[in-house]
């Protein structure tokens, strides 16, 4: 197992420079059959993680640029007139949201109620248009990307929307030595090592029930519930913790993750590594908190380190 | 082999090795409550025996509390949380759940008893055992009495204090019911035989053979006396009562009966 997930990044590697801790929370959130939201600044090969991302798999991707007036059917698809012999219909042309993997660029940037389109197909793997329910061909993840800067005339997640996505994962600038990697590969190269496929649409699937399987100790499974609690009962830090489905997803990564490390069960780090992705855009900190200049990450942190 | 029986031979082992260190705590417990009790003639066996007993109890009822599955994980790093998930996974059956026991079980084949068992500490307290055991014979014609005649056991608070008990001279609010002379050991003159005074040697009980004691075998002479006439009695025969001039009559009968039945 561990050999082929190795295989996988190597394969990612090939394209994409550093980001390992973010394509490894891509992948988790894929095993776990769920969606992820990406923050980072602009250019940190959001969209090229992505995309190598489906290649790698054989997935069809796709990309929606979100804007404020992105309408719901420009994702899900409409009708359209055909004409065939001398009659006319209505065809169905399915939209971008018909693919395996959907990258949702800036979808803080689409209106409220394009983005609950999204989240509604997200949620029910389905899409309703007009009278007819079309279902989704699986597996289906959507990848939405929130930049942290610009926020002008953008609109933000509801919480209830958030909760959602199983992770938040931030990609940060890479390394010096990462950065000049990048650009000896992409400024100079005019080939780019193109990935190979390393994974088919029925193997995901497969890893996707095995992940479901992994077992976990009583122990560290009543300490994920207690770290969850922890974020509702922490009022000096949180104003608003997290709910059960934080519980239901720290357990599902953290045994998505044991499964890329090759482990056959789970282990704390696990929990501790997924906690931080499961939780921090699924709590509200409080004014103090804020006041103190603390991020959703550095209160994370003082309750994994306070809940043994 | 089903892998409830690993778990449940893993508990067993560990719980072996816990019983005999709390044994050999006790037995520590017991010798030496054992020697204190007997420094003061306070009912040693009776005491020291409870007091063991108590510790022993306690010290399994905390050993039973300790989780053997993690006491495995903290000497073998490879079975960390490993065990423990497919000990509270055991009834699970998958893919994933086979492999981790599969694994497991090859890893347990490195565990060896000797890593529960300290063998320095083992000899430590069995060597305890055996000092206190000598210094318990030794000490055996020693007691606080000797050591300090003229304190009571009753004068020492933990004994009962002032208040507690009957005193050796039955002195105490707990000295027995009804007229008392004031002595335990009774009058003194109860001990005198008039004016002699009694030597007694008390000679222990052996059964070893004295050599000096050994003699020959005394002969010894057996008189014979017969009776004077010796005599024998016939035996009395049978005789039907049948008159003389009968029996020809009768002993052709039986003849006719006997020639018939031919």
């Amino acid at each position: 197992m561990r050999k082929a997930f190795a295989e996988m990044f190597a394969e990612i590697n090939k394209v994409v420079v550093g980001q390992d801790e973010a394509v490894e929370q891509i992948i988790v959130a894929l095993l776990c059959d769920s969606n992820a939201l990406l923050e980072g600044y602009p250019g940190l090969a959001k969209t090229l993680s992505v995309k190598t991302l489906a290649q790698i798999m054989d997935l069809k991707f796709s990309r929606i640029q979100n804007t404020p007036d992105l309408m719901p059917s420009d994702i899900t698809g409409t009708y359209l007139i055909e004409e065939s012999g001398g009659k006319r219909q209505f065809k169905f042309q399915p939209g971008p949201i018909f693919a395996n993997i959907v990258l949702a660029d800036e979808i803080n940037r689409a209106t409220p109620k394009t983005q609950s389109a999204l989240l509604e197909a997200m949620q029910e793997k389905q899409v309703t248009v007009g009278n007819t329910t079309y279902q989704l061909d699986l597996p289906f993840f959507v990848l939405a990307t929130m930049n942290p800067i610009e926020q002008e005339g953008t609109y933000l997640l509801p919480e209830a929307q958030a909760d959602r996505f199983l992770l938040k994962i931030k990609l940060d600038y890479p390394s010096p030595k990462e950065e000049l990697e990048i650009v000896n590969r992409y400024a100079f190269d005019s080939k780019i090592a193109k990935p190979k496929v390393v994974l088919s649409k029925n193997q995901l699937v497969a890893l996707q029930s095995l992940t479901k399987q992994v077992p976990i100790a009583n122990d560290i499974k009543e300490r994920a519930v207690r770290i969850i609690l922890a974020t509702r009962t922490n009022k000096d830090l949180i104003a608003y913790g997290a709910s059960p489905r934080a519980s239901i997803g720290l357990i599902l990564a953290a045994k998505a993750r044991a499964l890329i490390m090759g482990r056959n069960h789970v282990s704390s780090e696990d929990i501790e590594a997924m906690a931080l992705p499961v939780l921090r855009h699924r709590i509200i900190l409080n004014f103090e908190a804020e006041r103190k200049g603390l991020t959703p990450d550095d209160a994370i942190k003082q309750l994994l380190a306070k809940v043994k | 082999m089903a892998f409830r029986n690993v778990i449940d031979e893993i508990s067993f082992e560990l719980s072996k090795l816990l019983l005999f260190n709390a044994f050999l705590n006790s037995a520590i417990v017991y010798m030496a409550s054992y020697f204190l009790l007997a420094l003061f003639s306070f009912y040693p066996l009776f005491f020291s025996v409870i007091i063991a007993l108590l510790f022993f109890i306690a010290s399994l009822l905390l050993s039973a509390k300790e989780n053997s599955i993690l006491k495995v994980e903290s000497k073998y790093s490879a079975l960390k949380e490993k065990l423990r998930t497919a000990a509270d996974n055991v009834n699970l059956q998958n893919t994933v759940v086979s492999e981790l026991q599969e694994d497991i079980v090859k890893d347990l084949r490195r565990v060896e008893d000797a890593a529960f068992f300290s063998e320095r500490r083992t000899y430590t307290k069995i060597l305890l055992i055996m000092l206190l055991a000598f210094i318990i014979i030794f000490s055996a014609p020693i007691s606080f009495r000797e050591v300090a005649p003229d304190v009571k056991l009753t004068d020492i608070p933990f004994f009962g204090g002032r208040g507690g008990g009957a005193s050796a001279e039955g002195k105490g609010p707990g000295a027995g019911v009804g007229p008392s002379s004031g002595d335990i050991y009774g009058a003194k003159s109860v001990a005198k035989l008039g004016t002699e005074e009694i030597k007694i040697e008390l000679k222990h009980v052996g059964l070893e053979v004295n050599l000096k004691s050994v003699k020959d075998i005394e002969e010894r002479e057996f008189e014979e006396s017969f009776p004077s006439e010796v005599y024998a009695e016939s035996a009395e025969s049978l005789e039907e009562n049948i008159p003389r001039e009968e029996q020809e009559i009768v002993k052709n009968y039986f003849k006719a009966v006997a020639e018939n039945q031919g």
